[in-house]
């Protein structure tokens, strides 16, 4: 009827027709004025009413998974452990070094083939069983049984485990190992408490576990939080948490982590904060933001003996040239990573040699040589190098699509080279990577046991570079160099061993080392107590709030 | 017969606007083709590429080279959102093609065999009509996909599967509702007696009778394939992260919101809701217009 | 058919739901390519103790002796172990299911005002302004992307008033702090006389239960319209008119009343929806439910979870729909099989 009235007719009623609408609403409208009342109320009751118990939140979006030291093998799960559980030897704080955890002293016997801990009197574990030797060699011996994903770490170095007495332990080893007490501050080694897997079963202790250390874990609630209480009896007296109680929370991803940081619902952000986010924290008076370089390397992978153009050295080493490590350092990561020119990481400064910096030069220069590898190897623009670069789109952040592009930019700057990117989920990178499917792509590596070791002799000794990496690097002579490596402990002589290895690598370019990305921690400027350590576990005992 | 009503309501539309049907059907209609149009000339209007970093410094505000700014790797957020386009539509296509070519003839056949066989098929497309279609098309886009190594378009593919697994029971419940009222008409039971076979009068007197209940579904399909294929991407399940997509580029420029940078996720998402209201209008209108019921209220 | 006989009849039906969706579901996630144990192990462990796990999950038994299997355990209650943490995870599910259901309140008490009100309005009104705003809204709640929608509030509510929390869910202290009665954190803290919990509850409640709120209440305005309209336009309405009864008694007890019907049925399969729909309102806000437990597993290739969860829903969606199938069977006397 409405529509055949005049314009102005019409609004005119469109306004009385409203306001009469309003009149009739008017006892609906008080009742939904006084429902938002009662919830404003509510809200305003909460800020108030807060209880001011002392507690300190550490968000993460890192989430921890398994509480048990036989089954943990993720980063958060194991830093967790580390404040519930001790080593027999631990890493001295603010260092790579060892000193004796809930072993007093230690001696090597049979030329470094076995290792006798005698264990501090008096420790207990947090249901109040005493640790014992036995107890030692029981947590052992589970940890292999229950063949949890560290469990490798046990079976690879040692022989058997041997009681003493009461109070000593002994190891022996498959063979002499020089960084074998670098091993054993893995979390795999902390003695559990058998009385509590008695009691509560292998199940329900992986989500209440019982050790001998700082803190003890009161709640886990899976992807959500973890918390954690003071243990009142704990034999370490200098390292006796300040506050009573800790909570991780989980939280889905780096903003909505850094916002709660910001608005104080969380104390603490450990790890995986974006680099934007982080930027943006560095400029905010109340929050303190710290970093340090890490323990990580990423780097690029070649099959070499899968796929036949990479099995030209000059290839490898003309895509070496081209990368552009300052565009994904600087570009992508904002400064929040910084180059690596090795496989070894740069924190081990005694035998860290930059064997890859020779590939790094002036962009103009660094193509050029690119382009004569290139051409010598046979490829032309109406011949380009085709190649696919394969990367993951879940496990290492949400850069690592925009670090494939980067390089894919920076290698078809040659215009010689063709790049295909591949982002695959963690799962399935894993599947391709076992069938040995992709030619070239991104990895990265955190140590099992921080020696330098670790970051070589995976990598390429022949028997392990092919079946681990699928790079199937083989050479003899870095073979023979390795071994005699693990095997002496002088410090000086292993020095040299792996600047041999390291300059073999730069030459025959099976991986190219690129980056590593800085460690970072942001906090509340009422926190004390914060330290990153070059271990990049964070202890939770000296942490306080004022 | 019936369509040709449809069709005469339908260009009335453009004649005199009139109802808030025959608006809403004219803004559908006219934002549905401009998003075709975006899908197909996308290289033609877009100013840049896509994917490529560092075409502006990054974060730039919007302005008049880059109209919706730029994100955090310095890419064009204007050519994202218009190339965006492409693959919200190619799904929102291929799986309402798909949920057609299935619902349709299985809803025919189920409502003009009727028996076991349309019991049995009736009440798995119910089961399938209650689920919530996001944990369906969630658990198919996985099993089709299990690693995301599928290059862009079978991931595309896989989605629109998915998704019109969840669909085939609207068509169906749809089709069969007619086929079952359209059975009892005089003009079948003749050509029963004639003994045309079953197959022709299904065809020939059935089916065209589906065509109209099924448009607004069609409609209601592309609306929700895009809601959905951009939820999908949202949650992380879908396109690779470069690859420019809505869902994904909105999940991305959430996280830049807290440092003032609002462009990399708003327009994305408004271009996620003008393209589904586009559908939904002329869907919404559509059923008002098919509606018996209609012409009863006019004043 | 009598009522009895119909709601047998459907009784009888929904465990042929349940397992035609259990079915589906089953083996659309076993066509996979790949070993799901292999990708959740990681690398680095040889292939005996994938074999070994494998075995201990039982899946290295045929697939149609899995499929029994599994049945056979369902019917027990047992979901089985996450190929993840090769822990049961039963609790867990039920914990995270209850979040949702609370959710799942909390956005139906927002939808239902909402929608009858914008469904009332579009309906007692129409061809006013204030008619085709609250139609262009239920058009416009189905069109826009719940997360949007969600980021949007969090933006307002949460970094520019900072008012509200932008995470969704219980706070650890609280969740931990409270006895466990129900299981549902909201209700217990209430239970313990635990106000400020329950408040803090609730003010992490808010943002999510408004959003799914809002998208819902879009469609039940839309139903609750068209059954207002349907009603208003039937003869007795007509015949109320002219014996010039008022108008308010006309709409309050001759058309709403009857209009109720369809307007109950469409909440019913809301709340089936919702329960689904809401991983994406889940995952904005970082909520710990059903929704983001099932994203957090598909995302990790979690079979065995993604498997349970989505039985979870397949059961709760059958359930759901029985009971508004007799409601409304009880309801319109007309319906019947």
């Amino acid at each position: 009827m409405y529509l055949l009235k005049a314009k102005g007719i019409y609004t005119s009623l469109y306004f009385l027709r409203a306001i009469k609408l309003v009149k009739a609403m008017s006892r609906k409208i008080l009742i939904g004025v006084i429902l938002i009342a009662v919830i404003v109320a509510a809200i305003v009751a909460t800020f108030l009413l807060q209880k001011k118990e002392k507690v300190i939140v550490i968000g993460t979006t890192d989430p921890p998974v398994h509480l048990d030291p036989a089954k943990a093998y993720e980063f958060m799960s194991c830093e967790v452990i580390y404040n519930v559980f001790d080593t027999l030897v631990r890493l001295k704080p603010g260092t790579l070094q060892i000193e004796p955890g809930l072993a007093e002293k230690w001696e090597f016997k049979d030329n470094g083939a076995a290792i006798v801990f005698y264990l501090r009197k008096g420790v207990k574990f947090h249901d109040g069983t005493e640790l014992t030797a036995h107890v030692v060699k029981y947590s052992i011996e589970r940890a292999l049984q229950l063949k949890g994903d560290p469990s490798w770490l046990i079976s690879e170095f040692i022989e058997d485990v041997k009681v003493v007495d009461k109070y000593t332990v002994e190891f022996k080893l498959k063979e002499p190992f020089a960084p074998i007490l670098s091993v054993f501050t893995f979390t795999v080694f902390a003695p559990v408490s058998p009385e509590a897997v008695k009691k509560l079963g292998n199940d329900t202790f992986d989500v209440k576990p019982v050790g001998t250390g700082p803190f003890k874990v009161v709640d886990f609630k899976k992807d959500q939080y973890v918390i954690l209480e003071r243990f009142e009896d704990y034999w370490d007296k200098s390292r006796l948490p300040k506050l009573k109680k800790i909570i991780i929370k989980i939280f889905k991803d780096s903003t909505t982590l850094r916002l709660a940081l910001e608005k104080g619902e969380v104390d603490i952000a450990f790890r995986h904060l974006s680099v934007e986010d982080l930027q943006a924290l560095k400029g905010k008076s109340s929050i303190i933001v710290e970093e340090k370089p890490s323990l990580q390397i990423r780097y690029l992978v070649f099959n070499i003996g899968n796929f036949t153009m990479f099995k030209d050295v000059k290839v490898r080493q003309a895509i070496a040239y081209a990368i552009d490590r300052d565009a994904i350092v600087k570009k992508v990561f904002k400064g929040a990573a910084s180059k690596i020119y090795s496989l070894v990481n740069p924190n081990f400064d005694w035998c860290y040699k930059p064997v890859f910096e020779k590939y790094d030069l002036e962009r103009s220069e660094a193509l050029a040589e690119a382009v004569k590898l290139l051409r010598e190897a046979g490829y032309s623009e109406n011949k380009p190098l085709k190649f696919t670069l394969w990367y993951t789109t879940d496990h290492y952040g949400p850069k690592e699509a925009d670090v494939a592009q980067c390089i894919k930019e920076a290698l078809e700057e040659t215009g010689l080279i063709k790049v295909d990117l591949r982002g695959l989920t963690w799962s399935e990178f894993i599947n391709k990577l076992e069938s040995y499917e992709m030619e070239c792509f991104l990895l990265g590596w955190y140590p099992d046991y921080v020696d330098p070791d670790n970051y070589l002799y995976p990598f390429l000794y022949s028997s392990t570079s092919g079946p681990v990496f699928s790079c199937w690097y083989s050479n003899p002579e870095v073979d023979q160099t390795l071994v005699k490596a693990r095997q002496t402990a002088d410090l000086e002589e292993r020095a040299y061993y792996y600047s041999i290895v390291q300059e073999y690598l730069a030459k025959d370019v099976p991986y190219i080392p690129l980056w590593s990305q800085n460690q970072n921690i942001a906090y509340r400027n009422n926190i004390k107590g914060v330290s990153l350590e070059p271990s990049m576990i964070l202890w939770f005992w000296p942490l306080d709030k004022s | 017969m019936e369509s040709l009503i449809f069709f005469k309501n339908f260009f009335k539309a453009f004649s005199k606007v009139r109802s808030l049907e025959e608006k809403m059907l004219r803004i559908g209609l006219v934002l549905a083709t401009a998003l075709i149009l975006i899908a197909v000339l996308a290289p033609y209007i877009a100013p840049y590429n896509p994917i490529e970093m560092y075409i502006g410094a990054p974060y730039t505000p919007p302005c008049p080279q880059h109209l919706f700014g730029t994100d955090s790797m310095g890419r064009d957020v204007f050519s994202r959102v218009i190339y965006g386009t492409r693959s919200a539509l190619m799904v929102a296509v291929i799986s309402a093609a798909f949920a057609f070519a299935i619902g349709i003839p299985l809803g025919l056949i189920s409502g003009y065999v009727g028996g076991v066989f349309d019991r049995v098929v009736t009440l798995i497309m119910d089961a399938l009509y209650a689920f919530p279609s996001l944990v369906m098309a969630l658990a198919i886009a996985v099993a089709l996909n299990p690693g995301g190594s599928a290059s862009v378009f079978s991931i595309i593919l896989n989605t629109a599967i998915a998704i019109s697994v969840v669909y085939i029971p609207s068509y169906f419940r749809v089709i069969r509702a007619t086929t079952l009222s359209v059975k009892e008409n005089l003009y079948v039971e003749a050509a029963k007696a004639i003994g045309a076979p079953p197959f022709k009068i299904v065809l020939k007197y059935i089916a065209p009778n589906a065509v109209n209940p099924a448009i607004p579904i069609i409609c209601m399909n592309f609306a929700d394939a895009i809601l959905t294929a951009a939820g999908l991407s949202f949650l992380g399940i879908g396109l690779p992260p470069f690859y420019p997509d809505w869902g994904v580029d909105v999940s991305k420029g959430w996280k830049d919101i807290p440092n003032g940078v609002w462009w990399t996720s708003f327009f994305p998402g408004l271009m996620i809701f003008l393209a589904t209201l586009a559908f939904m209008l002329i869907s919404d209108a559509l059923v008002e217009y098919l509606n018996p019921r209609k012409e009863r209220l006019r004043p | 058919m009598s009522l009895k006989k119909f709601i047998l009849t459907r009784l009888f039906l929904t465990p042929f739901m349940v397992l035609i969706l259990l079915t589906l579901v089953f083996f659309i996630l076993r066509i996979l390519p790949g070993d799901p144990v292999r990708v959740a192990v990681g690398p680095k462990l040889p292939p005996e103790y994938v074999k070994k796990i494998c075995h201990e999950l039982g899946l290295d038994k045929p697939i149609i002796v899995q499929y029994f299997d599994y049945l056979w355990s369902l019917l027990h209650g047992d979901f089985g172990k996450s190929l993840i943490t090769r822990r049961s995870f039963a609790n867990e599910l039920i914990d995270r299911f209850k979040a949702s259901v609370e959710l799942a309140i909390a956005s139906i008490i927002v939808a239902i005002p909402l929608g009858l009100f914008i469904g009332d309005v579009s309906a007692k009104y129409e061809g006013s302004p204030l008619a085709h705003l609250a139609r262009l809204f239920t058009v416009a709640t189905y069109s826009i992307p719940v997360f949007w929608l969600g980021i949007i509030f969090q933006v307002v509510f949460g970094i520019w008033l900072g008012i509200l929390p932008i995470t969704g869910g219980p706070p650890p202290m609280v969740k931990y702090s409270v006895r466990a009665i129900t299981g549902f954190t909201t209700l217990d803290c209430l239970l313990n006389g635990d106000f400020i919990g329950f408040a803090e509850c609730i003010r992490h409640l808010i943002l999510p239960a408004v959003t799914l709120g809002v998208v819902i209440s879009g469609i039940i305005g839309k139903v609750s319209r068209n059954a207002l309209v349907e009603v208003m336009h039937l003869d007795y309405v007509t015949a109320a008119k002219a014996r010039g009864l008022p108008e308010k008694i006309i709409h309050d007890k001759y058309i709403f009343r009857n209009a109720l019907i369809p307007i109950i049925t469409i909440i019913g399969l809301q709340l089936a929806l919702l329960l689904g729909g809401a991983i994406l309102t889940e995952t904005t806000f970082d909520y710990p439910g059903l929704g983001t437990y099932l994203k957090d597993a598909v995302l990790s290739r979690d079979y065995t979870v993604v498997q349970a969860a989505v039985t979870l829903y397949a059961i709760m969606v059958a359930v759901i729909s029985f009971i508004v199938d007799i409601i409304y069977a009880f309801l319109d006397p007309r319906i019947r099989y």
